[in-house]
């Protein structure tokens, strides 16, 4: 059974000599470029918040156009997902400097975050960049999942029977690069992140707007949850403590940015156990509900029941991929889906294929052993014709060529095989 | 031995070069025997793909002056000199002109014959001095002409350009060495947006952008012209922006579909480049930018397509 959308729930007493053994919510600052500049010498980076059993990375937002909103925005996305992503033990480290292409580093935007993100081994990381148009302010706000994350949990297989060789048919999670939110929001609205933000870093008394405060977060040092009461949080930085709002003071354009982090809140909780649903909600991109949807096909595909896997892995699938693309607006969260190929690529098509396997294999397992069941060459090759569709579109998805290897094996289509295995391993190698 | 000497003076006048370029006519017409060596040419603006008059070239054997000529309106040139009919001799052809970056052609002349006998030469303008796509995927963002304060739309539009384009393309997973790069040229000034192709092409620019700025009904009216080196999009494509404020960001933003047109004309350089897979990647982009294909888009797919190793994992498309 599925689970809502986690509240936090852990009223926490810790100390930073007890992070290792207890559940940990702390914030940690960092300097982007002073990390680039020790990967690019070949140094290994200190790991930030090691007690920390989830830990993200969140970049400061690009402000090209000096609306001075980037430390707002990170601030108000990083306070939110650590308190309310629900997850049982998380480190958000903050980092400071910009993106944008520049600098010493080549890198730049997602392969700059992915630099820090892999080296730090964190979960997920955000980022954003906010844009002035006209008397309007655009902030887009993305999430990326490193490949490590990737693997660990947003990877589900398709167990062959030993009889068609027991090989390992895999899916996993494209995109990886998401861009969750276009929010446009009016200038003078804007004004809500950052009185959301000083509000955010007024330690108080105790959790009410009129208790006094007792200071000011202070922005270099790291700090923790120790006790939580409704939407107040009670941190603590070393020997300064007190309490501060969570979202009671994010409105209006705030509110809506906290969608981007809800959405990545709940990509975290889902890390943490896979009962946590996956959903976007209004206001989000195209990419974003794909990536919700996908996650639910993922997990559809490892289900037993031949009803389960139809519901969950086929029927969404089909809402991206072939003839049954669905276009226009999302019924349900009123998000446009765009039409053509789908964010991912092949992605879909690829759990389209292994569920459509999955179904087959469970047919025809009724009655006798699982291990023992062998599909006829020509209806895996047929399956494998379609894959092999998707792959024009999307050619260096690595998945797909090596499922693609293992069921024209199955057909006995070994040229196709050899072809499907050679590419899958270039493909591998340019990434 | 100098049979044939030219003036190196520009100020010599046009009526002085006709008749001078009569004279090397005449010597091509009948050369003495063995002695005389006749080099023809023409020098062109990259800018313009017309001639370019009054460039002094001088041929030179070593430091020593061998003669020199004025191109003329055309652009062409004719120079004649003697460097006997020994072995084979290096020759060198300085073109020299204010408006352009000097330039040295080789030439070889063996028993009185030039080698190439018809030299063509491209001359850099001094305004793109220090402009160049540098042979990166990516473009070249020129100048805005208009009102005080366009100028500085081309770096604008070169950051936006930068960020639009290298998220869309960095989300496709290319790599960093093939990602583009947009730069900004002020010296860059066609006459004529149908010359932006010209100026992609010289400045080796997969795209290049410039515009004009006009007073508008409330503010100013930016118009862009985006070109490509290769006539994906002739004439050039065209974006608009009414009324903006030339201090405001937005004014520099090209919408969607220009974006998109620019991601053709990277997948274009990726397939010259026989990256075949990253073609199609950024075929994609730019089908999702604008939610669904355009005629340019499918074709630059299909043409990577059918140079996909994948392909010959279809039926019919076998091993």
């Amino acid at each position: 059974m599925r689970r809502g959308f986690r509240q936090f729930a852990l009223p926490i007493a810790l100390a930073c000599t007890c992070q290792l053994s207890a559940p940990v919510h702390g914030v940690e600052r960092a300097s982007l470029e002073r990390e680039i500049q020790l990967l690019e010498l070949g140094e290994d980076l200190e790991r930030r918040i090691p007690g920390a059993e989830f830990r993200i990375a969140v970049f400061r937002y690009e402000d090209p156009d000096g609306t001075g909103l980037a430390d707002a925005a990170m601030a108000v996305i990083s306070r939110y997902v650590l308190i309310r992503s629900g997850v049982r033990s998380i480190g958000v480290i903050r980092y400071e400097g910009g993106v944008a292409p520049g600098g010493e580093s080549r890198l730049s935007y997602f392969d700059k975050v992915d630099r820090i993100a892999e080296a730090q081994e964190v979960a997920l990381a955000l980022w954003g960049v906010i844009r002035r148009d006209g008397g309007d302010l655009v902030i887009d706000s993305y999430a990326q999942v490193p490949a490590g994350s990737v693997v660990k949990y947003f990877e589900r297989h398709v167990r062959l029977p030993e009889a068609m060789g027991g090989g390992l048919l895999r899916a996993r999670l494209r995109p990886d690069r998401i861009h969750v939110q276009r929010l446009r929001v009016a200038a003078g609205e804007a004004g809500s992140i950052l009185s959301a933000a000083e509000i955010h870093d007024q330690l108080r008394e105790s959790p009410s707007d009129r208790a006094d405060v007792v200071g000011e977060m202070p922005k270099d040092q790291t700090y923790y949850v120790r006790d939580r009461d409704g939407d107040w949080v009670d941190l603590v930085s070393g020997d300064l403590a007190g309490w501060v709002p969570v979202t009671e003071h994010c409105l209006d354009a705030c509110g809506r940015l906290l969608h981007a982090a809800e959405f990545s809140g709940r990509l975290l909780a889902y890390m943490d156990s896979p009962s946590n649903s996956m959903v976007a909600t209004g206001g989000l991109t195209t990419e974003a509900l794909a990536v919700a949807e996908q996650i639910e096909a993922l997990d559809g595909l490892e289900r037993q029941s031949i009803r389960d896997i139809e519901l969950e892995s086929l029927e969404v699938a089909d809402r991206w991929t072939g003839d049954s693309r669905r276009i226009g607006r999302d019924d349900r969260t009123g998000i446009e889906r765009g039409q053509g190929v789908a964010p991912g690529g092949a992605a879909f098509a690829n759990i389209r294929a292994l569920a459509q396997l999955a179904l087959a294999l469970r047919e025809a397992s009724s009655g006798v052993p699982y291990d023992s069941v062998r599909l006829e060459p020509g209806k895996v090759a047929a399956l494998a014709f379609e894959l092999a569709q998707a792959s024009q579109y999307d050619p260096k998805n690595v998945d797909v060529l090596e499922n693609l290897a293992l069921l024209f094996d199955i057909a006995d289509d070994a040229e196709r095989a050899t072809l499907a295995r050679s590419l899958a391993e270039r493909a591998g190698a340019g990434r | 031995m100098r049979p044939f000497s030219l003036s190196s003076h520009r100020a010599s006048g046009s009526l002085g070069i006709l008749a001078l370029a009569g004279l090397a006519w005449l010597f091509q017409a009948a050369p003495a025997p063995g002695a005389a060596t006749i080099v023809q040419g023409k020098v062109t603006d990259p800018t313009t793909e017309s001639g370019v008059s009054g460039v002094e070239v001088t041929a030179l054997r070593g430091d020593r002056s061998l003669g020199s000529v004025l191109t003329e309106d055309d652009g062409r040139f004719l120079v004649t000199f003697d460097v006997g009919t020994s072995d084979r001799v290096y020759v060198t052809l300085r073109l020299e002109h204010d408006g352009y970056e000097a330039r040295t052609e080789q030439i070889t002349v063996t028993g009185a014959q030039p080698v190439p006998p018809f030299v063509s030469v491209v001359l850099r303008p001094n305004a793109l001095s220090g402009c160049s796509g540098g042979g990166a995927p990516g473009g070249v963002v020129g100048y805005f002409t208009g009102p005080a304060g366009a100028e500085d739309l081309s770096d604008k539009m070169a950051i936006a350009l930068t960020y639009s384009l290298l998220t869309r393309i960095q989300r496709v997973h290319v790599p960093s060495d093939l990602q583009p790069s947009f730069g900004t040229c002020q010296g860059a000034k066609p006459r004529n947006p149908l010359d932006g192709p010209k100026f992609a092409r010289f400045l080796e620019a997969d795209v290049f952008v410039s515009g004009t700025v006009k007073q508008g009904a409330q503010g100013f009216d930016v118009a862009a012209y985006v070109s490509d080196r290769y006539d994906l999009y002739m004439p050039p494509l065209r974006a608009l922006n009414v009324d903006v404020d030339l201090d405001d960001p937005g004014a520099a933003d090209l919408d969607e579909e220009t974006h998109a047109a620019v991601l053709v004309a990277i997948a274009r350089r990726y397939e010259e480049e026989a990256r075949f897979a990253e073609c199609v990647d950024v075929t994609v982009a730019a089908e999702q930018i604008l939610g669904g294909l355009t005629p340019v888009i499918e074709a630059e797919r299909a043409r990577c397509q059918q140079r996909l190793g994948n392909i010959g994992l279809l039926p019919g498309g076998g091993p």
